[in-house]
């Protein structure tokens, strides 16, 4: 047990320094380059620089949503609507441009409240990419409609829905991993082909998934998070699908949680380190919920070496930006609430 | 896609290196400058833009020079400024803590009399600055100490600074203040007080020219020569290292001293503070009064403010050449934004306070902090991206609308159009900017100011 937590408590110090950039797939710029080459074999040069155009509002948009400014959200997905107007447009370019537009529209009526109308934005979205995988061979289409399927669950755990959230979850995953009966949305099947992923795209939306769930679960009581997690159990135990040891580290991260949860240390520890040490270039979701179940560990161990490395934890997360709410509410109801101000 | 309206090509300049004539582009929508060979430029402005390989009309989208056919450029540019207005994330305000100023300078329009708001009024004013904290999810709280001279008030900046910076820290903001003085007080010792202990993170001088041009227009009320302590003052806090601490010096120029910019600028070249300061000129405008019919016109300004950036350039200055975007154009259209004067009356607009031309009660108050806001005040001033919509301001047809935003809703309702310089000088900014770049890649020992010289007068 001792040296588990020592392992982990230097994966922990690794992992803080690793100045590692985030790779291309976990960034979007593989899925970006994918997509254009895609969007060049099929629309014209006007439709695609309309396109450009479009998805340059919609950017603008997410970044003020994620801000917090509305309005100026709001303004710029109105220029993305006013493109999708145009007469330029054929049908495929439109609904190819509606796609993504429905899904920023949905992040801002996620923002603003009101998951009723997020939800419904996310299925047309849903509904325009099965159209358009089935219909206009855009195959990369595939990891888009899986990350709508993930915005989905944010709605459900955002609105109090957290069994429907990591049901979801559970089943996005087996889906990443090539289980096409496992889609949660039969609706929006469609052409459902995720066995021709590239792998490092699934990496990433796995990781990304188990992010989410690692949000979702951060600061749950004990009992409460082993119930939500066990819909994911077949994945702890490395049984869903063939390629879940493709995916090691969101896999060790759900066995990592599982043990925290059992408050099994040895096996908490013992599979956390990878994830640790790697640092949160890939998955900072991970890594940071990660961090703060370490904190907790640390809490409960009450160890001189423990005690040093919560203390440690706590400076740390002082300089830690944009931190997830539910995980910085985890540091803030710690022991040492008003230090860790952050 | 067609060409948006909102650009400015430079004239044609010879690349010596590649022997290619290019121009620069900027695209005000974005503020994005970008250079293309001229042989290019021409198939976009003719909008042949099938001969354009597809990766430059991508980069041209991105910078929207290339925007969708049906759009309503106008429209769009008046909406961003809108929204940008009412959801910025920054809670600005000033406070002029006196109504007192130991200068008196020719073109101000204020009359200042002995005044400082009294502790009822910074009780309340605090009042409304919680009041607005708590109405929004602001990320900053910047406020601008601003005069009459606002050291003259230095007890009044001492009394409110703990309490306004307790409310960013309540309510989770960083705090950034700012003074705008005449420099009189800014000693070394109340310099340091400023900066550690009050909260203050950038500083604006002015200084009107050298000594002879300076103290004929900035003299004390009874005549007193003021530069020489002013200057000094600016030297010392520029060379100090212990102080995190922006420090602006603004020249103020009309016809009376535009010939001693230069001097001035080759004095702080020569105590060695250039690359420690902004520096710009501004041209005098009416403050209420008749100040601007001394100015030079606007063309003739931009022509000198060439000169002065040529010469900047050379002296180790960083001048900004290149125009930001510009969507909220000042507080008056930003919803909470405000000013408070030494008597406790409210303003969303900083050229307004103790003008006698402005009556009793002044017509652009927009309250007071005893009565709260008076509806429909602000929406004098703050209406003014909705006049340019009207077409009622030329703005509504200018190319540089996105980075101007229209200079002063003020002067424009006051019939006086405040085109800044940049509208007539852009192209020769664009080269120098071009020329400053390429030289900076050149051989070393390059000298840069007359080549850039050269290239502006190449246009």
């Amino acid at each position: 047990m001792d040296s588990l937590f020592q392992a982990a408590a230097d994966a922990y110090r690794n992992g803080k320094r690793n100045q590692r950039q985030p790779s291309a797939a976990a960034t979007g710029r593989t899925f970006d380059h994918l997509l254009s080459i895609a969007v060049a074999a099929r629309l014209s040069r006007d439709e695609q620089l309309l396109g450009r155009a479009a998805s340059g509002a919609r950017s603008r948009a997410l970044k003020a949503a994620r801000n917090g400014q509305l309005d100026i959200a709001r303004q710029a997905l109105s220029e993305s609507a006013q493109i999708l107007q145009s007469g330029v447009l054929s049908a495929e370019a439109r609904l190819f441009l509606k796609s993504f537009h429905e899904a920023v529209a949905a992040y801002l009526d996620f923002k603003r409240g009101d998951p009723d109308l997020a939800r419904a934005r996310v299925e047309r979205a849903l509904a325009a990419d099965c159209v358009l995988i089935s219909q206009y061979g855009y195959d990369i289409l595939e990891l888009h409609r899986i990350q709508l399927g993930h915005n989905l669950m944010r709605v459900e755990a955002r609105f109090g829905e957290p069994q429907q959230a990591t049901a979801i979850g559970a089943a996005l995953l087996s889906y990443t991993e090539g289980d096409n009966s496992s889609w949660p949305f039969p609706r929006f099947g469609d052409g459902a082909r995720p066995d021709h992923l590239p792998d490092e795209l699934a990496e990433a939306m796995v990781i990304q998934i188990s992010g989410e769930l690692a949000i979702l679960l951060a600061g749950k009581p004990a009992e409460e998070t082993v119930h939500l997690l066990s819909v994911a159990l077949p994945h702890i135990e490395g049984i869903a699908t063939d390629r879940c040891n493709d995916h090691l580290l969101a896999h060790q991260w759900l066995r990592a949680k599982w043990g925290f949860a059992r408050q099994a240390w040895p096996a908490f520890f013992e599979n956390l380190s990878d994830l640790l040490r790697d640092g949160l270039a890939d998955a900072p979701l991970l890594w940071r919920a990660s961090v703060a179940d370490l904190y907790v560990a640390c809490e409960a161990l009450d160890t001189d070496g423990a005690e040093a490395l919560r203390r440690e934890i706590a400076e740390d997360v002082r300089a830690w930006p944009r931190v997830p709410e539910p995980v910085r509410a985890v540091f803030a109801r710690s022991r040492e609430a008003t230090a860790v101000s952050i | 896609m067609k060409l948006s309206r909102y650009h400015v090509a430079s004239p044609p300049v010879l690349d010596h290196e590649t022997g290619e004539m290019q121009r620069v582009i900027f695209a005000t929508r974005s503020a994005e400058p970008r250079v293309v060979s001229a042989a290019l430029w021409q198939l976009i402005e003719s909008g042949e833009l099938d001969s354009v390989p597809m990766d430059v009309l991508n980069e041209l989208v991105d910078i929207e020079l290339l925007v969708p056919d049906d759009e309503d450029e106008a429209a769009v540019i008046l909406q961003r400024n809108d929204a940008a207005a009412r959801d910025d994330d920054n809670l600005y305000l000033v406070i002029q803590p006196t109504a007192w100023c130991q200068l008196g300078c020719g073109y101000c329009g204020q009359e200042h009399f002995q005044r400082r708001l009294n502790p009822d009024h910074q009780r309340r004013f605090l009042e409304r600055a919680r009041a607005k904290l708590a109405a929004k999810p602001y990320k900053t709280l910047e406020l601008t100490w601003f005069g009459g001279e606002p050291l003259v008030g230095i007890s009044v900046i001492r009394a409110m600074t703990p309490s306004l910076k307790a409310l960013a820290e309540e309510f989770g903001v960083i705090y950034h203040g700012r003074v705008v003085t005449n420099g009189m007080l800014l000693s070394d010792a109340l310099a340091t007080e400023l900066v550690r202990d009050l909260g203050v993170g950038y500083i604006e001088v002015t200084l009107d020219g050298i000594a002879p041009y300076h103290d004929a227009r900035r003299h004390t009320k009874k005549g007193g020569a003021t530069f020489d302590q002013i200057y000094a003052n600016v030297v010392s806090l520029a060379r100090r290292d212990d102080l995190h601490v922006s420090l602006t010096v603004r020249c103020n120029v009309d016809r009376r001293n535009y010939e001693g910019v230069s001097p001035l600028l080759r004095k702080l070249a020569a105590d060695g503070v250039q690359k420690r300061i902004g520096f710009y000129v501004a041209p005098i405008h009416s403050w209420g009064n008749d100040a601007h019919l001394e100015s030079l016109t606007t063309e003739e300004f931009a022509e000198w403010e060439i000169r002065w950036f040529v010469e900047m350039i050379e002296l180790g200055f960083n001048p900004s050449l290149i125009p930001k975007r510009r969507p909220i154009v000042c507080f008056a259209v930003q919803p909470n934004s405000e000013l408070v004067d030494a008597t406790g009356e409210l303003f969303n607009c900083t050229e307004v306070s103790y003008v006698p031309k402005y009556g009793i009660p002044n017509q652009y108050a927009i309250g007071s902090l005893k009565d709260g806001e008076t509806p429909g005040k602000r929406a004098v001033l703050a209406s003014f991206n909705e006049r340019v919509r009207r077409g009622e301001y030329a703005c509504h047809t200018c190319r540089m609308l996105p980075v101007c935003g229209g200079r002063c809703p003020k002067l424009w309702l006051e019939g006086i159009t405040p085109c800044p310089p940049p509208k007539f000088n852009i192209e020769t900014r664009l080269l120098l900017r071009y020329a400053q770049l390429r030289l900076a890649a050149s051989a070393p020992g390059a000298s840069a100011g007359s080549r850039v010289a050269a290239a502006a007068n190449g246009a």
